[in-house]
């Protein structure tokens, strides 16, 4: 046997398991979307053509919850970037703690989701949650106040809670790209008698904008996927104000038993990615 | 090490379907055991003592308990892919009023009509009968009834001199009032409370207040009706205790666990509540206000004739998979029966599905407020039956909620639950 | 290194701030998971009066236990069999000359990057038609489905950095490419292997969503059995608080000891190829 023949040996149970669970998956559920299939009718299926697809463009619920997901999409991933720049700027530097501080920043990562959901619940609790303790003592907020119960302070939460546990994931990634910049770059702008900031945005931010740029994306589009955080604070309450398109296809699927529906929604959910994807894929060819 | 390293992988790979497959073996003799997906434990544990009453009869069988989520929704959503799979470890579960359609339509579970026939089921009420009806058979044992209940703070009421009210209008004034002094006097306190959250409880509560105006959901002929000015007065008024502060500020995050919290610990004049609630507010451990709440029918709206109770209620469905149907028949009767619905409702205050029990003093005894339940549950009226009713439950609560929290006109949301309930089930 | 004093105090309060932002959280549940109820409302830094109980409360309302079992086994066997065959895939990709590496790689980054609700309910299917419903085999499958794309990711960079010398010199000497790949190759990428390991483990551990669908009630893992706290009339705050201490200290205690390779791990392959 060659080392190539070993080669596609050695491919094959990954294309195997591949074509099973992911490719295989993809297209029948763009294969369910054209049919009607409901729990309620037993297994018959239907052709219906893209009747599933108008009433999806004509279901403000659809747009509520596109709109909601790209919001959170937004909001979290400029804030997750920024912070991500600045933890990794800390992390980079000589100091005593610098371990230390690397042990913290991996603990949101390694926190399952669903944890961290629970706890930022019970920490927003309108009772005896200690933020409203700690926002009624310094004076930001007169009183306790239900921050779930509201559309605004929850998106509001469930955005801190995302960017909590995902910064410092970025940062770790950032701080790659800064240990790859090299020294010689660094001091001979230094001889040049660049002080810190412009060093900052003359070297060291230029050279961190392709790793920045991939980063972005990444999470553009793992953000868009948006969906066990929600589980756990909001529920997409209230009034389904934070349903994301993930929540709402799952009900669709699981609670509402519509089948074919469901999969128009998960169709148009993975168009919208595969656009990011296809940007995400362009980009990584030209890196190399 | 290093060699053993990829070798260990690989033993382990091979090992793998052995360990994780080989889970499936029966025992040859001993009892038949049967799972029972149910309810949460109560702190009575109830269920255990029924199903050691039963095992010792019946030394052959044994009973599995196993617990669903507490939420409603979770619920469905667990057993509806457990079952869809094909599993054949449920073999019988509790299953909600409005879940018969659903069930039924989809093929899921076993009809009932010839173990239980209509020899027995004159022994329950009419509704809950009817409730585990649909395509003209049954399908489901009840075992359990609910209505929504008034309850009121007796002391409070006394103290400021005022009636039980009997229309929205009157519990909101009288609310008003005690709320507007108390909180003078530097006490927390709140009017009323209900499930607002966005959930099963939601739609209850919408129901009741849409019936007892005189209004509907969907009219006796299945159409939709719930864009009406009934609807629209008794909504409207609802807002408005909202926005006067009568209900908890965190109103639509409340489940029937939190809204319980504030009226036992005696900060809230008024709540609608399931009447399982009486015997936890009887419970020193978790409630200040034991033996000063009163019960009382729902009130009724302005241009209602009576207060409506949205009716509740749980049953035993038999899965299509199960192994072993006779065995769980014969506990899913035995789970029906006076004895159990008895022991129910002494330790839990659950309504019994046995018209009978409405008589037994010793119950009466323990719930003084059974005696009236009677009357309640005959004006009680159902959710509506659909096979997509978890769709049209959705769009309640959304709508609802929205009027409510103040980010929908009451007539815009009316207006748009019509639209998408019109359009539910196309 | 920062020289002025000036500039170090204002660095040092900019990191502790950072610190205890980050830090918070996890504090608070484990704060909160020792205390009493009373305490628990009471809103007190630190418990008064420190309590197992609600660790107890934690194993004995729900079967804490089963679930960490039921976590171990699936998020233990997706991890192995992910190692296994990433480990092949890498090395074809990295040292062998088979054709079709980018769109092979391509493929791997858009199954990454997929909607799970794209093929949840396909999967939900084919599980079903294999039996493997409710049982920890369909989940090791899907779990491993998304290892798998990590550990591919992840590992060929390592593979691609084992100078080549070493492996020409051994087929030289007669070793077949297999004997090369599991006699040279292999021990000199077991660290990283271990530490993407590691990283597919977390992933798996962590996982919600098919756990939740494929298992709800028969096989929870520890995600999903979390949720199962909320009781009958209220959360019971300090049982859950400490069942997630439970659930989550494993993975503390692995970040703990193994933090810089995890991090030399994420930084390495995250996202460049």
């Amino acid at each position: 046997m060659t080392r190539k023949q070993m080669g596609y040996l050695f491919i094959t149970p990954t294309l195997l398991i591949f074509a099973l669970l992911a490719v295989y998956p993809v297209l029948k559920t763009i294969g369910l979307s054209f049919f009607e299939y409901r729990l309620q009718f037993g297994e018959a299926k239907s052709f219906i053509g893209f009747s599933n697809y108008y009433k999806l463009f004509s279901t403000p619920r659809f747009y509520a919850s596109l709109r909601f997901t790209i919001l959170f999409t937004i909001l979290t991933v400029t804030t997750e970037v920024g912070l991500g720049l600045l933890f990794a700027q800390f992390m980079n530097m000589n100091y005593k703690g610098r371990s230390f501080l690397r042990l913290v920043v991996l603990i949101p990562w390694a926190i399952p989701t669903i944890v961290s959901g629970f706890i930022w619940r019970f920490m927003v609790n309108d009772q005896y949650g200690i933020l409203n303790h700690i926002f009624e003592s310094v004076g930001i907020i007169d009183s306790f106040i239900p921050w779930l119960s509201q559309p605004a302070t929850a998106t509001a939460v469930l955005v801190t809670a995302d960017i909590w546990k995902t910064s410092p994931y970025i940062s770790l990634l950032v701080l790659a790209g800064l240990q790859n910049i090299q020294r010689s770059q660094l001091e001979a702008a230094s001889i040049d008698g660049a002080n810190a900031v412009q060093r900052y945005f003359s070297i060291i931010f230029p050279a961190l904008i392709p790793i920045l740029a991939t980063a972005t994306l990444f999470r553009l589009i793992q953000s868009f996927k948006v969906y066990t955080i929600i589980v756990a604070l909001t529920n997409g309450g209230p009034a389904n104000s934070t349903e994301s398109l993930t929540l709402y296809t799952l009900r669709t699927y699981f609670d509402a038993g519509n089948y074919g529906y469901g999969s128009a929604l998960a169709t148009v959910t993975f168009s919208s990615n595969g656009s990011h994807c296809t940007y995400v894929s362009a980009g990584n060819s030209k890196q190399d | 090490m290093k060699k053993h390293y990829f070798s260990t992988i690989l033993v382990l790979f091979l090992i793998l379907p052995f360990t994780i497959f080989a889970g499936g073996e029966q025992e040859a003799d001993g009892p038949v055991e049967l799972n029972w997906y149910a309810h949460a434990s109560t702190f009575n544990s109830t269920q255990e003592q029924i199903i050691e009453a039963f095992q010792e009869e019946n030394p052959n069988i044994s009973i599995n308990l196993i617990e669903l989520p507490e939420n409603t929704s979770d619920k469905l959503q667990a057993l509806l892919i457990a079952l869809r799979s094909g599993d054949d470890s449920i073999d019988f579960f509790n299953a909600d009023v409005t879940w018969t359609p659903l069930f039924a339509s989809s093929g899921l579970i076993d009809d009932v009509e010839k173990d239980f026939p209509a020899s027995e089921r004159s022994a329950f009420l009419p509704s809950t009968i009817d409730a585990a009806s649909y395509n003209g058979k049954v399908w489901g044992i009840p075992f359990r009834t609910d209505a929504g209940v008034l309850y009121y703070r007796k002391d409070l009421l006394n103290e400021y001199n005022k009636e039980v009210p009997e229309t929205w209008e009157e519990l909101k004034n009288t609310s008003l009032e005690i709320v507007t002094a108390e909180r003078e006097a530097g006490n927390e306190m709140y009017g009323m409370a209900g499930s607002m959250k966005q959930y099963e409880g939601l739609t209850c509560n919408a129901v009741e207040w849409f019936y007892s105006n005189g209004g509907t959901v969907i009219d006796d002929s299945g159409n939709i009706k719930i864009n009406t000015p009934e609807n629209k007065e008794i909504l409207a008024l609802i807002r408005e205790m909202v926005e006067l502060d009568l209900y908890p500020e965190g109103f639509s995050l409340t489940e029937a666990v939190m809204y319980g919290h504030l009226m036992f610990q005696g900060n809230q004049v008024f709540m609608r509540a399931w009447p399982k609630a009486y015997a936890l507010s009887m419970n020193d451990e978790s409630s200040n206000v034991a033996g000063k709440l009163g019960v009382s029918e729902l009130p009724r709206g302005k241009s209602g004739e009576m207060g409506h109770s949205t009716l509740g209620g749980w049953q035993l469905f038999v899965s299509k998979n199960s192994t072993h149907k006779a065995e769980a028949l014969k506990f899913m009767k035995f789970y029906a029966s006076e004895y159990a619905m008895k022991l129910h409702a002494l330790n839990d205050s659950y309504l019994p599905a046995r018209a009978a029990l409405y008589s037994d003093e010793e119950i009466l005894a323990a719930n003084p407020f059974f005696g009236m339940i009677e009357d309640i549950l005959a004006n009680a009226v159902p959710r509506p039956k659909t096979p997509f009713y978890a769709e049209t439950s959705s769009i309640i609560q959304v709508e609802v909620q929205k009027a409510l929290n103040g980010s929908k006109s009451v007539d815009q949301a009316l207006e748009d639950a019509q639209v998408a309930l019109e359009k539910v089930g196309e | 290194m920062i020289e002025r004093k000036i500039d170090r105090v204002i660095f040092y309060a900019f990191l502790t701030f950072f610190i205890v932002l980050i830090g918070f959280p996890f504090f608070w549940q484990l704060s909160n998971s020792f205390k009493p109820e009373r305490e628990i409302f009471d809103i007190k830094w630190l418990p008064e009066v420190p309590t197992w109980a609600n660790y107890a409360a934690a194993f004995s309302r729900q079967p804490l236990f089963s679930f960490l079992m039921n976590s171990l086994i699936i998020a233990g066997f997706a991890t192995l069999l992910a190692l296994l065959f990433g480990s092949m895939t890498a090395y074809a990709i990295a040292r062998t000359n088979i054709r079709g590496k980018k769109p092979l790689l391509l493929l791997i980054l858009s199954i990454s990057l997929l909607p799970p609700i794209v093929i949840i309910s396909p999967i939900y299917n084919i599980m079903r038609a294999l039996s493997l419903l409710n049982s920890h085999g369909g989940l090791i499958i899907v779990n491993m489905l998304f290892c798998l794309t990590l550990s591919v990711w992840f590992l060929t960079p390592y593979f691609n950095s084992v100078p080549t010398e070493l492996e020409d010199s051994a087929s030289i000497d007669g070793a077949s490419p297999f004997q090369c790949y599991t006699t040279i190759i292999m021990p000199i990428v077991a660290p990283g292997v271990f530490t993407v390991g590691i990283l597919a483990f977390i992933q798996a551990w962590n996982e919600y969503l098919f756990a939740l669908v494929m298992n709800p009630i028969r096989v929870k893992t520890v995600t999903v059995g979390l949720k199962l706290y909320e009781a009958d009339n209220y959360i019971p705050w300090g049982p859950l608080m400490a069942a997630s201490v439970v659930i989550i200290v494993p993975l503390i205690a692995v970040v703990m000891f193994l933090q810089r390779q995890i991090i030399g791990g994420i930084m390495s392959g995250g996202l460049k190829e």
